[in-house]
């Protein structure tokens, strides 16, 4: 292990003694050499601080996405407020007979609404710098709605044994835009197999499910929200909540 | 928003943890209003206002957790003044270069840290290196590499992330960060390409 990286790293978690930080800065000024290292330190660490603030950013605007429609309807709500009063009587009829109904389509309303917010274009590419120009073609090509050319694209960087979780998760993404449900679950399979900071694979898959509704479904897609909810996995503020819906 | 509701975002943040996540949200929905409000007061777009609100909650996210906040104000004026600073300075950043500075040397870039003579020496070095080559090489350091880097830079410790990502204990943890510093560094020969 590089010694110059433990006393760098020392210094800059304070850990260094008033001495060691003191002959530490005179280092800085007198030695080129220790001076280039430290300035190689600092840059690495700015770059991964850069990188995390983009993965938060793009955490923040998928929850902008889901809580900007809620303001709208909200302020909306509050002018509908006056007329609904006198609507409400004549309602109560109809909401008894369509709640059995309701019951049925809910699940899949509420996918729906979050596909809606979210996946009408993909964003930020993290993928990997070889494939990074493929990703981005994908990504074109999804936000045109070519979702063909899209998982051709995606598909091409997610084969012989690349690990791209990206590019699988933006292929688990076209499929299901594209109502190819299998092919969507498949690749929230791999994409949860990531080791990844924030992994949605999960909570994808259970989008799936409750989007297809068929057969188990629902019960399936309840059970994965459940464990999102339970580890803590990225989507489990959605989880927590569509469980005290299903 | 009370003391109360203070307090519970300032200790779940500071506690760690797998549960830092949820509090670090329940933040961003606490004053998203702001938003709204940024929209108002300065006439800017609400894409704009919302980009100044993720950084301002970023901003508080990190101060919280390097303890650089104490709590001695609300976290509402706390956080609003920051938003206004955001929102300023995204107005300015449309109207001069000033974006193009920032991007050469990120504000809250470690060499900030060392004082004065030491960071001139640093920073004149710094000045030279290619951030994009840098990031790029980041991203193609692997996955668990990338991870365990960007924890430590998100401020957990590392026996909380020898928890998370299911390391023997917090000294491997130490032991495998800098490996993957290392490694980066081989990558991208920083060194050289400073010089």
């Amino acid at each position: 292990m590089n010694d110059s990286l433990n006393i760098i790293e020392a210094y800059f978690d304070g850990s260094l003694s008033a001495e060691e930080r003191e002959s530490f800065e005179e280092r800085c000024v007198n030695d080129a050499d220790f001076a280039a290292e430290v300035a190689g330190y600092i840059a690495m660490r700015d770059a991964v601080r850069q990188h995390l603030e983009e993965e938060k950013r793009a955490e923040f605007a998928l929850l902008y996405a889901e809580m900007a429609p809620a303001r709208h309807s909200q302020k909306a709500g509050i002018r509908i407020k006056k007329l609904s009063v006198y609507l409400a009587a004549a309602c109560i009829m109809l909401v008894f007979g369509w709640f059995l109904l309701w019951k049925t389509t809910h699940v899949t309303q509420l996918s729906e609404d979050y596909i809606a917010a979210n996946f009408n274009t993909l964003g930020l590419n993290m993928g990997g710098a070889e494939t990074t120009d493929q990703l981005q073609k994908g990504i074109a090509a999804f936000n045109a709605k070519k979702y063909e050319e899209a998982v051709q694209i995606f598909s091409s960087i997610t084969t012989q044994g690349r690990t791209e979780p990206e590019a699988v998760k933006n292929l688990g993404i076209t499929y299901l835009v594209s109502q190819k449900y299998e092919e969507a679950i498949v690749q929230f399979d791999r994409l949860s197999g990531y080791d990844l900071y924030s992994n949605p694979g999960l909570f994808y898959k259970a989008l799936v499910l409750m989007k297809r509704s068929a057969g188990n479904d629902r019960a399936a897609a309840k059970k994965l929200l459940q464990e999102v909810v339970d580890r803590n996995l990225a989507g489990s503020k959605e989880a927590e909540i569509w469980l005290q819906k299903l | 928003m009370g003391a109360d509701s203070d307090m519970a975002i300032l200790e779940g943040l500071k506690a760690g943890g797998g549960q830092r996540r949820i509090f670090e949200r329940d933040l961003y929905k606490t004053f998203f209003y702001f938003i709204h409000q940024g929209v108002k007061k300065y006439g800017m777009t609400e894409e704009d206002a919302a980009s100044a609100y993720s950084d301002t909650i970023i901003s508080i996210i990190d101060n919280i957790v390097k303890g650089s906040f104490e709590g001695r104000s609300a976290l509402k004026s706390y956080g609003y003044k920051i938003f206004s600073n955001k929102c300023v300075d995204l107005l300015r950043k449309d109207t001069t270069n000033k974006r193009k500075v920032n991007q050469a040397m990120p504000i809250d870039s470690l060499v900030y840290e060392l004082p004065d003579q030491a960071r001139t020496a640093v920073q004149q070095i710094l000045m030279k290196e290619e951030r994009q080559y840098l990031m790029e090489k980041l991203i193609a350091l692997g996955e668990k590499c990338r991870q365990i880097l960007l924890f430590f830079e998100d401020g957990y410790s590392d026996k909380d992330i020898a928890d998370f990502m299911e390391y023997n204990s917090a000294d491997v943890v130490k032991t495998s960060r800098l490996r993957c510093l290392e490694k980066l560094k081989k990558k991208v020969n920083v060194e050289q390409t400073l010089r």
